[in-house]
C-alpha cells in the first residue's frame, strides 16, 4: 500500500508512515461514503482468560463471594477490549461496584418475597402449601422477560465504540406480551409455533438495539422458517445430531445476515463445517487437560465467530451522535441469578 | 516501528470527544504534570496526569486507550506499542481503570498455581469444616423437614413393608435403644421399605430407612439392634445434615466460580442425598458410638459383631488398597474394633424381645 499524504510507498499494512508520519486512517472522510467492508476480529487469547478465571478461583472464596462481581466484570472488559471492529476496539464501562449493588437489590427482593411467603404461609398454610409450585413457576415467568431485557439494557448501555454508548430501547410490555403470546401459542402447538417465536424475539433485541442515534433493524422473513426447522430437525435426528451444527450456522448467517444498521448490512460466513470441527477440537481441548483448557476453547469459540463477520454497506462511522439510555445492573444479576444470562 | 518516537514525547493518536463518534486525529506531547494534545485544526487540549484513567494496554502490550471525565468521557487511543513504556516513565501514578496490572504468561502462572492451592484447601479442608461447624445450629425441624423431603426423593416408587410383625419389632427395638440414651431432642422413627438391597440408612431428623433385604440376613434381634444404634448414632451426630451441607457449599462455590448458576439445581441436590457419603471418621464413630448404645442397653454387644460379619461377607473382599479410596472404612477393620469393644463388656446381657420369634420377623 502506499501513504495517502506523502504517497511513498509502504512495505506492508502500518498504522504510520515510517517516511512523513502520518497516521494511516482507514475509515475515509466524513465527505465520501463508498460501500465497503468493516471487519470483525478478536485479539484475545486463552492464556489471558485462563488468568482472569483462576484470578476469580482464588479470590472469590477469599472474599466469601463478594469478588464474584469484579472477576466477571473483568472478564467482560477483556472480551469487549480484545474485539477489534474496524480498527476499534470496543470498551465496556460496567462496573464491579454496580454488579455487587444490582445484586444487593436482588437479594433485597427475594428476601422480601421470603418474608411476604412465610407471611402467607402462616396464615393460610393448607393454602399455600398446594400453591408452592405455582408461586415458584409464576414468579419465575414474571420475573424472566424482565430480566432479560433489563439485562440487555444494562449490558448494552455500558458498552461503547469510538466512545459513542449503545443501547436498547425496548419497551417491557411490548416484550411481555410477546412472551405470553408466543410462549402459549408454542405450547398449544407443541412447539410448531416456537420458530416463529424465536424470530419475533429476535426482530425485538434487534430493533430496539442503537448504537449512539443509529437503530439496528431486523428484517428477517418467517414464511420459509417452520419447513426449514422441520427439515433440519429430521436430518439431525438421522445424523445423530451431527446435521444441527450445519442447521446452527444457518440460523447464524440468516439471523446476521437480516441485521443492519443505516445503510449497512451485517454478514455472517460460518460453515456448518467450520463450527462442527471446532466443536471437536475445543471438546478434545477441554476434556484432555480435564477442564482447564476450557478458556483457549472459548476464546476459540469467538475468534472465529468474529472472524466471520462482517458489516458491508454505507456507514458514516465519523456522524454517530451520543444518545444514552442507561440501564440499572439489577436487570443483569437477576438474570444471572434466573439463569436467563444471554450473551451480547 | 520507531523514528518518529525517537524524540521522545511526542505521538500520534485518535480522540473522540464522547458526544459524537467523529475520529479527530491527533498528536500528544508528555509533558511532566499532563498529555497535550493537539488537532488537526490546531485544537489544543490539556489532560493532566491526575484526572486520567486507562482503560486499556494496561498489560496486553495493545493499543492504549486513556479516558478523561465522568460518565461519558473523552477517550483517546494510541496505538503505538511503544506509548506503553512512555507512558510509565513519565507519569507512573494515575489510576488504572483496566482489568489488570498483571496478564498473559505471568497472570496465568501465579494465578494458575494460586488457584490449584486454593481449591484443594477448600475440598479438602473448607468445606467440610464449614460444613462441620454449621451442622451443629441447624434447628432439628429444618432436619426434620429435610429428612421427609429426602426420605420422598429416596424411596420414591419403592413400596413400604407394612407388616404389623415386622414393623412392631423394630419400633420395639427403637424404643429400648432410645431409654438407653442421654436425653436429646430426636425422635426415632424405622421407615421399613420393601427392596431386596442389604442397606439401611438415616436421614436427618431421626428416620432410618431399612430395607427388607437387610432384615432378611438378620439371624437374632440383637444383631438388628447393632444396625439400629449404628443409624441412630448417625442421627446425633447430624451426619447425614453434614453431609448436605457439604454438597451444598460445593455447589454454590462451583457456581459462583464458573458463573454459571442454577439455584433450582441446588435445591434439588439439597434434597437429593443419593450421593451421600459418609467419611470414615463418621462411620467409625457411628460404630464406636453404637457399640456403646448398645451396651448402655444392656445388649448383647456380639449381635453387632455378627452383623457387621454378615455384611462382611456379603459385601465380598474388598482389596487393600482401594479401601483406603472409599469412603467406608474397611469391614475387616471395623469387625475388629467392635470385637474389641464387645470384649470389654462385662455386664450379663439380658434377653431382647423374648417373646418375639425373630425368624417369624426376619423372613417373609
Amino acid at each position: 500500500m502506499t501513504c495517502p499524504t506523502c504517497g511513498s510507498p509502504l512495505p506492508s499494512p502500518t498504522a504510520l508512515c515510517s517516511a512523513c508520519g502520518a497516521l494511516i486512517g482507514v475509515i475515509p472522510q466524513a465527505s465520501e461514503e463508498p460501500s465497503r467492508a468493516f471487519q470483525l476480529k478478536f485479539h484475545g487469547d486463552g492464556l489471558n482468560l485462563f488468568g482472569f478465571h483462576a484470578l476469580n478461583m482464588v479470590l472469590i472464596p477469599l472474599t466469601l463471594g463478594i469478588y464474584y462481581f469484579w472477576g466477571k466484570v473483568n472478564v467482560r472488559k477483556y472480551f469487549y477490549s480484545e474485539t477489534e471492529f474496524d480498527g476499534e476496539r470496543f470498551a465496556y464501562h460496567g462496573t464491579g461496584l454496580e454488579r455487587f449493588m444490582g445484586a444487593l437489590r436482588v437479594g433485597a427482593l427475594f428476601v422480601g418475597l421470603g418474608i411476604i411467603t412465610a407471611a402467607l404461609t402462616a396464615v393460610a398454610p393448607s393454602v399455600m402449601a398446594r400453591l408452592d409450585r405455582l408461586i415458584v413457576w409464576g414468579f419465575w415467568l414474571a420475573a424472566a422477560p424482565y430480566a432479560i431485557v433489563a439485562s440487555r439494557r444494562y449490558r448494552l448501555s455500558r458498552t461503547s465504540l469510538r466512545g459513542i454508548r449503545f443501547g436498547f430501547r425496548g419497551a417491557l410490555p411490548e416484550f411481555y406480551k410477546l412472551c405470553l403470546t408466543g410462549g402459549f401459542l408454542t405450547l398449544i402447538t407443541l412447539g410448531c409455533y416456537g420458530p416463529f417465536f424465536q424470530h419475533d424475539l429476535k426482530a425485538y433485541m434487534i430493533g430496539n438495539s442503537y448504537y449512539g442515534s443509529r437503530q439496528f433493524r431486523f428484517d428477517g422473513q418467517s414464511s420459509g422458517l417452520l419447513l426449514r426447522y422441520l427439515k433440519s430437525y429430521l436430518l439431525s435426528i438421522v445424523t445423530l445430531g451431527i446435521y444441527s451444527f450445519w442447521f446452527q450456522a444457518w440460523l447464524d448467517r440468516y439471523f446476521w445476515d437480516h441485521t443492519s444498521v443505516d445503510g449497512a448490512r451485517f454478514q455472517s460466513s460460518v460453515t456448518g463445517g467450520g463450527l462442527f470441527s471446532l466443536f471437536v477440537t475445543n471438546s478434545l481441548i477441554t476434556v484432555l487437560t480435564l477442564g482447564i483448557g476450557l478458556p483457549w476453547a472459548t476464546a476459540r469459540n469467538v475468534r472465529y465467530k468474529l472472524a466471520h463477520l462482517k458489516l458491508v454497506g454505507n456507514l458514516d462511522l465519523d456522524a454517530v451522535r451520543q444518545e444514552v439510555t442507561l440501564g440499572s445492573a439489577t436487570g443483569d444479576d437477576m438474570a444471572d441469578l434466573l439463569g436467563v444470562d444471554l450473551g451480547l | 516501528m520507531e523514528s518518529v518516537h525517537a524524540n521522545i514525547g511526542v505521538w500520534r493518536g485518535y480522540y473522540y470527544d464522547g458526544q459524537s463518534s467523529r475520529r479527530h486525529e491527533v498528536t500528544l506531547n508528555l509533558a511532566p504534570t499532563g498529555l497535550n494534545i493537539v488537532s488537526e485544526d490546531g485544537t489544543s487540549r490539556w489532560w493532566p496526569y491526575a484526572e486520567i484513567r486507562q482503560t486499556q494496554g494496561t498489560f496486553d502490550g495493545g493499543q492504549v486507550r486513556l479516558e478523561r471525565g465522568g460518565d461519558l468521557p473523552e477517550t483517546l487511543v494510541v496505538t503505538d506499542v511503544a506509548f506503553q513504556d512512555a507512558l510509565r516513565r513519565f507519569a507512573p501514578s494515575w489510576r488504572r481503570n483496566g482489568p489488570l496490572r498483571m496478564g498473559g504468561l505471568s497472570l496465568a502462572l501465579v494465578a494458575g498455581i494460586a488457584a490449584a492451592l486454593s481449591m484443594a484447601g477448600i475440598y479438602v479442608w473448607g468445606i467440610p469444616s464449614f460444613a462441620d461447624a454449621v451442622a451443629p445450629f441447624v434447628p432439628t425441624a429444618w432436619e426434620q423437614k429435610l429428612g421427609a423431603a429426602a426420605l420422598e426423593e429416596m424411596t420414591a416408587g419403592q413400596p413400604r413393608c407394612d407388616d404389623p410383625t415386622k414393623t412392631r419389632a423394630l419400633e420395639r427395638l427403637v424404643s429400648e435403644l432410645s431409654r438407653a440414651l442421654p436425653s436429646q431432642g430426636y425422635r426415632f422413627h424405622v421407615v421399613l421399605v420393601q427392596g431386596e438391597t442389604v442397606n439401611a440408612f438415616a436421614l436427618p431428623g431421626g428416620n432410618i430407612v431399612v430395607y427388607t433385604g437387610l432384615l432378611d440376613h438378620t439371624e437374632r434381634a440383637e444383631e438388628m439392634a447393632g444396625v439400629l444404634a449404628h443409624e441412630m448414632q448417625h442421627v446425633i451426630h447430624r451426619d447425614a445434615t453434614r453431609a448436605i451441607l457439604r454438597e451444598v457449599s460445593l455447589q454454590v462455590l462451583v457456581s459462583a466460580l464458573t458463573g454459571d448458576q442454577g439455584s433450582a439445581k441446588m435445591l434439588s441436590t439439597a434434597a437429593s442425598l443419593g450421593s451421600l457419603r459418609y467419611n470414615r471418621q463418621a462411620e467409625a464413630a457411628a460404630d464406636r458410638d453404637g457399640m456403646a448404645l448398645v451396651q448402655a442397653a444392656r445388649i448383647d454387644p456380639w449381635g453387632m459383631v455378627a452383623m457387621m460379619r454378615t455384611l462382611g461377607r456379603l459385601e465380598g473382599n474388598i482389596p487393600q488398597a482401594v479401601s483406603y479410596l472409599s469412603d467406608h472404612p474397611q469391614t475387616v477393620e471395623r469387625i475388629h474394633i467392635l470385637q474389641t469393644l464387645a470384649h470389654q463388656a462385662k455386664y450379663r446381657p439380658r434377653p431382647l424381645l423374648a417373646d418375639v420369634d425373630w425368624s417369624a420377623v426376619a423372613r417373609d
